[in-house]
């Protein structure tokens, strides 16, 4: 769902838009009101002269209601009662973002913009081409439904990348754990009216046809799919948080629930557009167009889960096949941690070179190249056993030493002997190690522009260097945002505000830059030396302490790289 | 996953507290993230940077160790392996899997049995020799080349900057 206009159309402030809608229901009200008085005025004084006893209240509570009526019927009253309606939504979307989650980073609101966008677009598309939604009443009826779905969409996301960010503090105090219990609380929240919804198409939807029940259906199934795998690799993620040692994953049942989620939100919605477009025969209109192409990415997302699905079954099999468990007494004599993860092994794979590992951190390096950690040897050699020609298979063995020390693609080169057709498979195999990193040079380069739209001064092979590492637009920009990825032009014209935009650097940058070079040795130095010993060597538990401690270490050094650059240049004065 | 990268960091960021190597200070800028560090680097003694304690930071992806961290200088640098805008080119900081230059050979590179302290003593070591083959700054590196004077003038100027010292005092 990537459109690239999409990127710059602002988003309305919030208090502008409900101020807006106030005033046009003020005034459709005031409007109707007026009319509805008008029309009824012969009428009512009519039948009110023979009821003078009623009850104030009750005439306007008449009076409302005629007014409501009126506003039902005329078209445009109508439009602001549906706007008023999506306001609401939104006020409560407010509402919960400012409890639950607070203020939202520039890297969310960001992505919040783009996806709200998308759906819009989409849903507008989806409404009046595939639906076919032309009267009034049924305009309504789908605006109030995609809005409420596109209501819970957004806030999903949202935690989404919330829970994301989460991950990559340290907190484990109270107050974190109150936020993932908020969370926590909001997405059931969401699941439970997914399924609400659900319920809501199977009443609503089978009555009017088939078609219609199925998209609605297919629809919530999405929304709830997608709060299910939150909560899956939520759980996954504390997992390896809170898991002691590596020797445990969080087991297969896990791990193939989160494939099968993954998987299946994307063939849902693969099924929802092609059914959306042989049922409105519109294969060669825009909007068929514009959905193909979301199919495309789609297909293309499904193509490279599989394939580092299967990269992750290719590693598992060849580390059970090939390197046995080290036994007892080979651990008690390596006393040495994990070298991946710095851990204790209870428990550990051992290499043909003779280093151990963790199971679990071995096997996700060897996802990513296979080779050993610390003395690089390569470890594809045990491939070629899985290869149905058995007769290179002996020589492969037989050889075990000195294949093993050569890269992988000398393996290849020895197959070739044997038989013609073995490079090309070695070829594939050598391709299926490094798998859903590459992307081809068109994708980035549309990826790259996609940055550049946003941030036209940076220079592009830079962006696209970013790019080659992140793989995403979306980290790329995260990157830029958060000062990370600083473009020279920027630097050269106002390089104070990069320096404002990284709080805690600029606070050492002015301690650096203080005019203040004069008073090395007043009172505030020698305090501090002082204590440098004993901040040395503690590494305290209070977070904040840890904070102190450190900024602290850091100004010293500062100061004492002062004090001898300053003596070094008094002695050669001197000289 | 991001839980034992944290612990992973976190084990990193206590070793490099209770034994700093020499002339080497790092830790993550907020405890709030520790996926982003700021790292102080004295210049090598006996070299042009001499004296001077050079900010750097520290960017870690979620995946670490598996993925090396990206660092950037935030200081201004003058160096044949430092782009202008303060990354850092040096091999042990690119994962095996991609080799820009095309010149290094994958046992230089990023594995995760390297750690922050390692990339930082092979920083430093580049500060005092710098690998003029690799032209992240191709002016600084002919300038290596050809005028190590004029080089030297303007390490020497860096150096007063980081410490806020004036030029002409």
């Amino acid at each position: 769902m990537e459109f690239m206009m999409v990127d710059r159309l602002p988003v309305p402030r919030l208090s502008t838009y409900i101020s807006a809608t106030v005033v046009s229901i003020s005034a459709a009200s005031y409007y109707s009101y007026k009319y509805s008085m008008d029309a009824s005025t012969p009428e009512q004084s009519a039948i009110q002269d023979p009821s003078q006893t009623e009850d104030p209240i009750d005439v306007y509570y008449e009076q409302m209601l005629n007014v409501l009526a009126f506003m039902l019927q005329d078209p445009l009253c109508f439009l602001v009662l549906c706007n008023g309606a999506i306001c609401s939504i939104v006020m409560v979307g407010a509402v919960i973002q400012s409890l639950v989650l607070g203020n939202l980073r520039p890297v969310e609101h960001i992505q919040f913009r783009e996806r709200l966008w998308n759906w819009v677009i989409y849903k507008f598309i989806f409404m009046f081409i595939i639906l076919k939604a032309y009267t009034l009443d049924k305009v309504a009826l789908w605006l109030f439904w995609y809005s409420t779905l596109g209501f819970l969409h957004l806030m999903t996301s949202l935690c989404k990348d919330r829970f994301e960010y989460m991950w990559m503090s340290m907190g484990t105090g109270t107050r974190v754990n109150w936020k993932y219990i908020h969370m926590s609380v909001l997405l059931s929240i969401g699941f439970i009216f997914s399924l609400f919804l659900l319920n809501f198409a199977y009443l609503v939807g089978l009555t009017l046809s088939k078609h219609i029940f199925a998209f609605m259906v297919i629809e919530c199934l999405m929304l709830a799919g997608s709060i299910a795998h939150i909560f899956l690799r939520h759980y996954i993620q504390l997992f390896h948080r809170n898991s002691i040692n590596h020797t445990t994953s969080p087991g297969k049942f896990i791990y193939y629930s989160e494939l099968g989620l993954d998987l299946g939100i994307r063939v849902m919605e693969i099924l929802h557009y092609s059914h959306a477009i042989i049922w409105t025969n519109s294969y060669l209109t825009m909007a068929g167009f514009v959905i193909f192409m979301h199919m495309r990415q789609l297909i293309s997302d499904i193509q490279k889960r599989l394939q580092k699905h299967k990269n992750f079954l290719w590693v598992h099999s060849h580390l059970e096949k090939n390197y046995p468990m080290a036994s007892i007494e080979e651990l008690d004599v390596n006393s040495d941690n994990c070298a991946i993860c710095w851990e204790k092994m209870d428990s550990a794979r051992k290499l043909p070179c003779g280093h151990l590992f963790h199971n679990g951190c071995l096997q996700s390096w060897m996802e990513q190249e296979p080779s050993c950690p610390t003395c690089r040897l390569s470890l594809t050699l045990g491939h070629d056993q899985n290869i149905p020609m058995n007769n290179t298979n002996n020589v492969g063995q037989d050889t075990l030493g000195t294949h093993a020390l050569t890269p992988h693609h000398f393996f290849h080169f020895d197959g070739s002997r044997y038989l013609s057709w073995l490079p090309s498979f070695s070829v594939e195999v050598t391709h299926s190690l490094r798998p859903p990193s590459q992307i081809l040079t068109s994708q980035l380069e549309t990826m790259a522009r996609q940055v550049l739209q946003l941030f036209p001064y940076y220079p592009m092979s830079m962006i696209i260097e970013d790019l080659l590492t992140t793989r995403s637009v979306d980290l790329t920009i995260d990157n830029i945002l958060e000062g990370r990825l600083v473009s020279p032009l920027q630097n050269i014209e106002d390089e104070p505000a990069i320096i404002e935009s990284v709080p805690t650097v600029s606070s050492v940058e002015q301690f650096i830059n203080a005019p203040s070079y004069t008073k090395f040795n007043t009172n505030l130095g020698e305090p501090v030396i002082d204590d440098l010993v004993s901040l040395g060597s503690q590494f305290s538990k209070s977070p904040d302490e840890r904070e102190n401690i450190l900024r602290v270490r850091k100004q010293t050094m500062i100061m004492k790289a002062r004090q001898k650059y300053m003596s070094k240049v008094s002695s050669s004065k001197t000289e | 996953m991001a839980g034992s990268a944290l612990r992973r960091l976190m084990a990193e960021y206590k070793q490099l507290t209770l034994n700093p190597p020499e002339g080497i200070i790092a830790g993550p800028i907020t405890e709030e993230n520790y996926f982003e560090w700021e790292a102080l680097i004295t210049g090598p003694e006996g070299t042009c940077f001499e004296g001077g304690v050079f900010p750097a930071k520290l960017v870690f992806p979620s995946d670490y160790p598996l993925s090396p961290p990206k660092m950037t200088f935030t200081c201004e640098m003058f160096h044949p392996n430092i782009y202008a805008d303060g990354r850092v080119c040096i091999s042990i900081l690119h994962a095996p899997g991609d080799d820009p230059m095309g010149y290094e050979s994958s046992s230089e590179r990023w594995s995760p049995v390297q750690s922050v302290e390692k990339i930082l003593l092979s920083v430093i070591s580049m500060l005092a020799e710098p690998n003029d083959e690799s032209g992240a700054n191709v002016d600084a590196a002919k300038m290596w080349r050809e005028n190590r004077e004029e080089f030297n003038k303007i390490a020497e100027k860096l150096v007063r900057k980081t410490l806020g010292i004036p030029i002409n005092p």
